[in-house]
């Protein structure tokens, strides 16, 4: 669950500090800031490994699957259009597989 | 000289079997070396070139793949032209120099696929050794 300042933290009133407020009980502003900012990390790493930009491409790892021969798996919107999401993914798994194939050759050199 | 060097070379690997091409091949290239190997596969895949051009095009990495084209034109001038594109969430979006960018669409899109699956199945056959559909390794020719 999600947890903001705002959950816990109002603003004091003008007779009452933050760490008066009885029915939240004592609360340091710091130690939220400090768990909104690890969650916010943890959202932009979350991010960027959806995005393919986490370990598994940085170090080059082997992608799971291989990119299908053929295309003939993507598919067709009901007007006809190909369907884009399907094709920026095959895309993109050509890439990293690629992007393996050289990481491979430029570590191990050439295999005879 | 071809001879001096593969008897120093039998002499330092105690092998009577020194192949010259098999050694190179045991290099490590760098990765700009690949590219450029893999761009000249790449330059060939959207048909004939025509004649006084150059075109190349390849992969950068998992979300950008380049069209570099150049030529000299009619009254002698050197023209080149750099189309980059760039693998979205939301669509492949086409960047040229002074042009709009746009996600491209249509059977523009299906032939840039179309062609990108053509350049892994070649590359990984014929620079990489490998099938494209299972990785393994390639028999040696």
């Amino acid at each position: 669950m999600q947890v903001s300042p705002n959950d816990v933290y109002r603003p004091p009133t003008l007779n009452e500090t933050p760490r008066q407020q009885p029915d939240k009980g004592t609360f340091d502003v710091s130690d939220a800031h400090n768990k909104t900012r690890e969650m916010r990390i943890n959202e932009v790493r979350s991010e960027l490994e959806r995005l393919h930009f986490g370990k598994a491409l940085l170090e080059h790892e082997q992608p799971k699957a291989r990119p299908e021969a053929s295309i003939a798996q993507v598919s067709h919107t009901e007007k006809g259009k190909v369907n884009t999401a399907e094709f920026v993914t095959y895309v993109r798994n050509i890439g990293e597989f690629i992007a393996y194939e050289r990481s491979e050759v430029m570590k191990n050199g050439w295999s005879s | 000289m071809a001879g001096l060097l593969k008897k120093t070379l039998q002499l330092l690997t105690g092998s009577e079997n020194v192949s010259f091409s098999g050694m190179f091949r045991r290099t490590k290239p760098t990765e700009r070396e690949l590219i450029q190997r893999e761009s000249e596969i790449g330059g060939h895949l959207f048909g004939a070139v025509p004649a006084g051009h150059h075109r190349q095009f390849f992969n950068v990495d998992p979300t950008t793949w380049v069209w570099y084209e150049e030529w000299v034109d009619d009254r002698g001038k050197h023209q080149t032209t750099t189309t980059r594109y760039e693998v979205h969430e939301n669509g492949i979006l086409k960047v040229q120099e002074g042009a709009h960018y746009y996600y491209i669409e249509g059977y523009e899109l299906q032939n840039l696929v179309s062609a990108i699956r053509i350049y892994y199945e070649r590359v990984t056959r014929e620079i990489y050794r490998r099938d494209p559909v299972t990785g393994k390794h390639l028999a040696a020719a």
